[in-house]
């Protein structure tokens, strides 16, 4: 149960009414439909206020710095690889997501977070991509090459909803700058996201309203953590529609466009 | 984003109004003539799925319901 001003509400209220704190105060931040996860830029993120059992909403950065990055030229590095002394490339570490059934392994970058800083990450409706081989005229046969149509995902009836993150503080030594970087946590593909992110067969991992707060206020063990990171939200309360192919540019990014030489979905 | 303005008297003293729309849910945000900083309220459910008046953010609880039915008394006189 929870208390906003001295009154019981549900927790539903709760979060609708922190969520409208935040969109006061800040109407512009969360005013974004699209979040792009190459961009390392900011979105909102769920975070649980230390010794309570409520939360604050931050801005944090996506692409989780582990502290070993001294300085912005390193995470750049990090980032977006680099060629190192003897010429060879160093491919770059990408820490936008982190897989469920890894994150808690011995030695994984990600273990402490996950034990220890878990977040949500607000989400309005995600982007993924279906890849399509076009049959060949010629011999019958699939194209090596895949058509590739984006789609944008998200959960019926809901304005908004909740992924598993978890995060990491993070100071330039040098600037000083401080900000604090968060990754979102991944989980096997489920039927609908099988067919849209066919190339890895990988889906966020959306949390119901009960594991969203077991996820940010529980004190878990690893099985636990495991067990709700690896949660597949049903496909049946999921929505997908195609979107126009230059949406990272559009006005409204989440417009369903339709392409007449796509193969429709199998209903879930 | 449209604004609506009036006025209400609290405690003998004229206060603005101004009442927007955000994401679906109406506010009501109050100025006060002294140093009484601005007071954002708005109307909530609470367990038992009645309404009340409550501030945003969190801690002018005492002061929202009795300013949030000064707004209800006006909407009521220009019916």
């Amino acid at each position: 149960m929870c208390y906003y001003n001295g009154q019981k509400v549900t927790r539903s209220e709760f979060i609708r009414l922190k969520n409208l704190e935040k969109v006061i105060a800040k109407y512009s931040f969360l005013n974004k439909d699209l979040l792009i996860g190459f961009d390392y830029g900011k979105s909102a993120v769920l975070k649980k206020i230390e010794g309570q059992e409520d939360f604050e909403i931050v801005e944090m950065e996506w692409g989780f710095l582990p502290g070993y990055i001294r300085n912005r030229e390193q995470a750049e590095k990090f980032r977006n690889g680099y060629k190192k002394a003897d010429g060879q490339w160093q491919q770059p570490i990408l820490t936008l997501n982190a897989m469920s059934e890894e994150m808690l392994l011995p030695k994984k970058m990600y273990r402490d977070a996950a034990l220890n800083r878990r977040c949500l990450v607000l989400s309005t409706g995600f982007y993924e991509w279906r890849h399509v081989f076009p049959i060949s005229k010629k011999n019958g046969k699939p194209l090596k090459t895949a058509v590739k149509y984006p789609y944008h995902i998200g959960v019926k009836d809901r304005e908004y909803f909740f992924l598993a993150g978890i995060w990491q503080p993070w100071k330039d030594v040098e600037t000083g700058e401080y900000v604090e970087t968060f990754s979102i946590v991944t989980t096997a593909a489920n039927k609908l996201m099988e067919q849209i992110h066919n190339s890895k067969k990988r889906m966020p991992a959306i949390l119901t309203e009960d594991l969203a707060w077991e996820w940010l206020f529980g004190n878990l063990d690893e099985n636990r953590i495991t067990e709700i990171a690896r949660y597949q939200f049903p496909a049946e309360q999921m929505e997908a529609c195609t979107i126009s192919k230059d949406f990272r540019s559009a006005l409204e990014p989440a417009a369903p466009y339709a392409y007449e030489d796509l193969p429709a979905l199998e209903l879930v | 984003m449209e604004i609506e303005l009036f006025q209400i008297t609290y405690k003998d003293a004229s206060l603005d109004v101004e009442r927007f729309d955000i994401s679906g849910q109406t506010f009501f945000r109050i100025s006060f003539p002294d140093k009484v900083p601005p007071l954002t309220i708005l109307r909530a459910l609470n367990f038992e799925g009645a309404k009340f008046w409550t501030s945003m953010p969190e801690g002018r609880y005492q002061l929202a319901e009795e300013i949030g039915i000064l707004v209800e008394q006006y909407y009521r006189s220009i019916k």
